[in-house]
């Protein structure tokens, strides 16, 4: 650990480490840069976050219930008939009065 | 001339010639690069899911690879592990030290692993029939601010003590001792290939490392203060860094420079963390300030901004099917956003 060094050794890893350091070949900015961006373009069509996520296909779509569909689901005549439902979704009551 | 005294003389030389490589590397920049890309729209993500559970500060949090499950550690002393689409709570697993940093979620979904105050990293089985604790990892001499799996049979963990190290599971001991940094390491990102990793520490400099050889490869300068966050930018040659600085940072890991800042002079919060968007085009960037600010990788301009926690937000992070962020905060809440 860094910490339990001397400054001299410290030093000496330092400059052990640019000695490596400055043998490395670095390329043209212009090169790497264009090539980055054209990666990034090339997946950009399909990332969810820029594109959006269609609503049918959210798995975080918020959980709410759609009273209209669910009374179309059940019964009718027995919604009219007691009035009062209680519906159950993912484990939520909800009550419609009619 | 003393031993210390030629030693720095020539560490300067060689940093001015290193200087003057960069340099010379350096006939553009991303923004022009990318002058002409399209802009990046407009973000605005709304608050799909807010995950209430925990009782005090949340520190980190990672997704699974499953994309649906999710850890997240807090001060209250607890892993909490949760279904990010139905917002229920999976697991719990309560932790021997409550002054945790740091948690992570294997590849294989079998293991999660947290560390902290306590220096140890802590590996647990999620599918035994009770969660149990398969390993104490017990060898870094200061506080663990990272951990990331391999594999469920290598980890790497970055600590306070300077040091990162790479643990064998099966034996719980260090396989590699990675030391070159000066500063406590504060985060580390593998990357998309698995044979080198970055780390960031608070000398301010981020280095890449090769996982087998042990070695330091690049050391990448121009942060002015500790680097809290950073990941690797999906297509591998690239970084990105968040600092106490205010500022984060793209380093182009073939030129061996930083090759454009994302900063704001209205902007004067340390930036706590950082994920990126699947294609790598968006930074989401959580800052002290309470906000996550959303930038243009390419073009360094803000395109959005995630308001809503209470607290300075301390963790982010994208699935890897990149169909939502998550950001947790201190006032114990994380939020889903798409």
């Amino acid at each position: 650990m860094a910490r339990d060094m001397s400054d001299k050794d410290i030093l000496k890893m330092e400059l052990e480490q640019l000695q490596k350091e400055v043998k490395n070949t670095r390329e043209p900015v212009s090169k790497t840069a264009k090539e980055i961006c054209e990666w990034v373009e090339a997946q950009a069509a399909e990332d969810p976050l820029i594109k959006g996520v269609p609503e049918d296909k959210n798995p975080f779509k918020e959980k709410v219930l759609d009273i209209t569909e669910q009374l179309w689901d059940i019964d009718y005549h027995m919604v009219i008939t007691h009035g009062k439902e209680e519906l159950q979704s993912n484990g939520e009551n909800f009550c419609i009065t009619v | 001339m003393g031993e210390m005294e030629q030693m720095k003389k020539e560490a300067e030389a060689l940093k001015t010639q290193i200087e003057a490589a960069r340099k010379a590397a350096c006939d553009t920049d991303m923004a022009s690069a990318a002058s002409g890309v399209a802009p990046a729209p407009r973000v605005q993500l709304k608050t799909r899911r807010t995950l209430k559970g925990h009782l005090a500060k949340i520190y980190a949090m990672h997704w699974s690879t499953d994309n649906k499950l999710m850890v997240s550690a807090s001060q209250d002393g607890k892993l909490l592990i949760w279904d990010s689409h139905s917002g229920n709570k999976v697991n719990a697993v309560p932790l021997k030290s409550s002054w945790v940093m740091t948690c992570a979620y294997a590849p294989s979904g079998n293991l999660v692993a947290s560390g902290g105050l306590d220096n140890m990293c802590t590996v647990y089985n999620l599918k035994t029939p009770v969660i149990k604790t398969v390993k104490e990892l017990d060898a870094h001499t200061g506080y663990l601010s990272c951990a990331r799996f391999l594999s469920d049979t290598e980890i790497l963990t970055s600590s306070g003590d300077t040091t990162c190290a790479l643990w064998d599971l099966e034996t719980g001991k260090q396989k590699t001792v990675f030391l070159n940094h000066v500063g406590d390491c504060m985060c580390l990102a593998l990357s998309p290939d698995m044979n080198s990793f970055v780390s960031g520490a608070c000398d301010s400099l981020a280095k890449l490392w090769d996982i087998r050889d042990g070695q330091c490869k690049q050391t990448f300068q121009g942060h002015t203060s500790d680097i809290n966050a950073i990941s690797f930018y999906p297509s591998g040659n690239a970084i990105i860094t968040g600092s106490d600085d205010c500022t984060c940072k793209m380093y182009d890991l073939r030129a061996d420079q930083e090759v454009i800042g994302y900063q704001d002079a209205a902007l004067n919060s340390g930036v706590t963390s950082l994920a990126l968007s699947v294609s790598g085009r968006l930074v989401f960037a959580g800052y002290d300030d309470f906000n996550c600010n959303i930038w243009d990788s390419l073009k360094g301009e803000k395109v959005g901004v995630l308001s809503g926690h209470d607290n300075r937000v301390s963790c982010t992070g994208v699935p890897v099917d990149g169909m939502c962020v998550c950001t947790g905060s201190w006032d114990s809440f994380l939020k889903i956003w798409n």
